[in-house]
């Protein structure tokens, strides 16, 4: 059986994909920017909902639910975002740090700095096991107004949740990608805006490289 | 130049009489309209006297990459009056471009292209959410949701309106629209009751005159021609005479409320 999403999101997704122009794309990048000088915002930028720590501070939070090497997930997100659906081996392939596979989608004149969650979640050197095998397609949710895309398995539906559904973390040292814990579900809350702050820098070398190739 | 989409998704409703009649009127007025038929059905197409299986150049070569517009573009007989017709391709697009991005806003880029060359496009919507009704909305400006006052026809009003939350979402912004009673028979109890329904649950967004059932939309179909050929003092034709009256005041106050909207943004910088 294939693990479908709801309905509602899955007419949605289909909706929103269908929608989706050139423009929408280049603003995501961020609107007005010539390709090749489109980087990463490495302030994290300003993801539609997508702030944990602030939301925490909310009574409410709309998460949305994706699944990386078997593991459940959930990712602040005010509302389903723009998601292309592509082949890994499409990808072109940046420079590669810290064990991190940084792949770049061509979109409207744009290349677009995709970190796969998996990487992110996994420290450096765990076994390929561990790290689950790669499917042969991997989901890339856009992030608007931040130039990059994270990339995961499997994309579920959007839940919201109160503020007393999170065992937040208080230490960040270790996993600063790690939000809290969204009890009832026992998925692990991401921290967007810390993921893209972490990964800009190789981004932007990424696209840098690509751009000066 | 105005896109109206006339969509339901339901069948049966009256959605290519109101597309006919809508840009006749319209075209009588002096207007350039092109009737656009996205419905793999093509009875839009056949109304106008092109067989849909066998006509060269539709609305599928539209969505053809670097597909021209103008060239599939039919004189239908009536000045000022032209079609893109449908052919049953259409109802392959679904598979063929999938969820594919952009997918949904290849008839309103290929609309552009007419900008300076008509007045009013009126499309005619296949009754199923999918790539087709996707792109009409898309392209809509404004939306007309012909309902026949029947009990199950109001059951897929919900079902519509749903779909133009969605899109709204997607596009960001919602799309104006205008339920409009169709096919309304008064010696009808069922007719009247579904009228009174429709009047208590979505009073907001409901034309408040009806469409009568006329059998002459009947003889004028058979013949090809819209109605407004045949007797322009038709009881339907005069009914679809204050429906483009009423859709008209609505669009010019939509335009004029923009401006004051615009003027206000310039006043405060």
């Amino acid at each position: 059986m294939v693990n479908l999403p709801d309905a509602n999101s899955a007419l949605f997704n289909y909706i929103d994909s269908l929608l989706l122009d050139d423009a929408a794309l280049a603003e995501g990048r961020g609107a007005g920017s010539a390709p090749g000088d489109n980087l990463v915002r490495d302030d994290g930028g300003a993801v539609d909902g997508a702030d944990a720590d602030a939301a925490s501070g909310t009574d409410i939070l709309r998460v949305l639910f994706v699944n990386v090497a078997g593991i459940p997930l959930a990712i602040p997100m005010a509302n389903v975002p723009p998601m292309v659906d592509v082949e890994r081996a499409s990808l072109k392939q940046g420079v590669s740090a810290e064990g991190w596979n940084i792949g770049l989608l061509s979109r409207g004149g744009y290349e677009i700095g995709v970190l796969d969650i998996k990487d992110i979640i996994f420290p450096n050197g765990a076994s390929a096991q561990a790290r689950g095998s790669n499917s042969k397609y991997i989901h890339i949710l856009l992030l608007e107004n931040t130039g990059c895309g994270l990339g995961c398995d499997e994309v579920g539906t959007i839940v919201t949740l109160k503020r007393q559904d999170i065992e937040w973390c208080s230490h960040r040292k270790t996993r600063p990608w790690l939000s809290g814990m969204v009890k009832a579900y026992n998925r692990a809350l991401l921290d967007v805006k810390e993921i893209v702050r972490m990964c800009a820098p190789k981004l932007n070398d990424a696209i840098r490289n690509n751009s000066v190739n | 130049m105005e896109t109206w989409v006339i969509a339901n998704q339901k069948g049966g409703v009256g959605k290519t009489t109101t597309t006919i009649t809508l840009g006749a009127l319209l075209a009588a007025r002096g207007k350039r309209v092109l009737l656009v038929d996205l419905d793999p059905h093509g009875s839009l197409t056949a109304y106008l006297r092109y067989d849909p299986d066998t006509v060269v150049g539709s609305a599928y070569e539209v969505f053809q990459s670097g597909g021209s517009i103008n060239a599939n573009v039919r004189e239908t007989g009536i000045e000022n009056l032209y079609l893109l017709p449908a052919s049953p391709a259409l109802a392959t697009l679904d598979r063929q471009f999938g969820g594919q991005q952009g997918g949904g806003i290849a008839l309103k880029k290929a609309l552009n292209q007419l900008e300076a060359q008509v007045d009013y496009v009126l499309i005619d919507c296949p009754p199923t959410l999918g790539i087709l009704m996707v792109n009409a909305l898309a392209a809509a400006d404004f939306l007309i949701i012909p309902v026949q006052t029947e009990f199950l026809a109001l059951k897929g009003l919900e079902r519509m309106k749903h779909t133009l939350s969605m899109i709204a979402r997607a596009r960001k912004t919602s799309i104006p629209y205008l339920m409009v009673p169709t096919l309304f028979d008064r010696r009808t109890r069922a007719g009247r009751e579904a009228l009174e329904m429709l009047q208590e649950d979505y009073s907001e967004n409901l034309w408040d005159l009806v469409i009568p059932v006329d059998t002459q939309f009947r003889d004028a179909s058979k013949k090809g021609v819209p109605l407004t050929e045949l007797n322009d003092q038709a009881r339907g034709v005069m009914a679809f005479e204050a429906l483009l009256d009423t859709i008209i005041e609505i669009r010019a106050e939509s335009s004029r409320n923009r401006d004051v909207r615009i003027v206000e943004a310039e006043a405060y910088g």
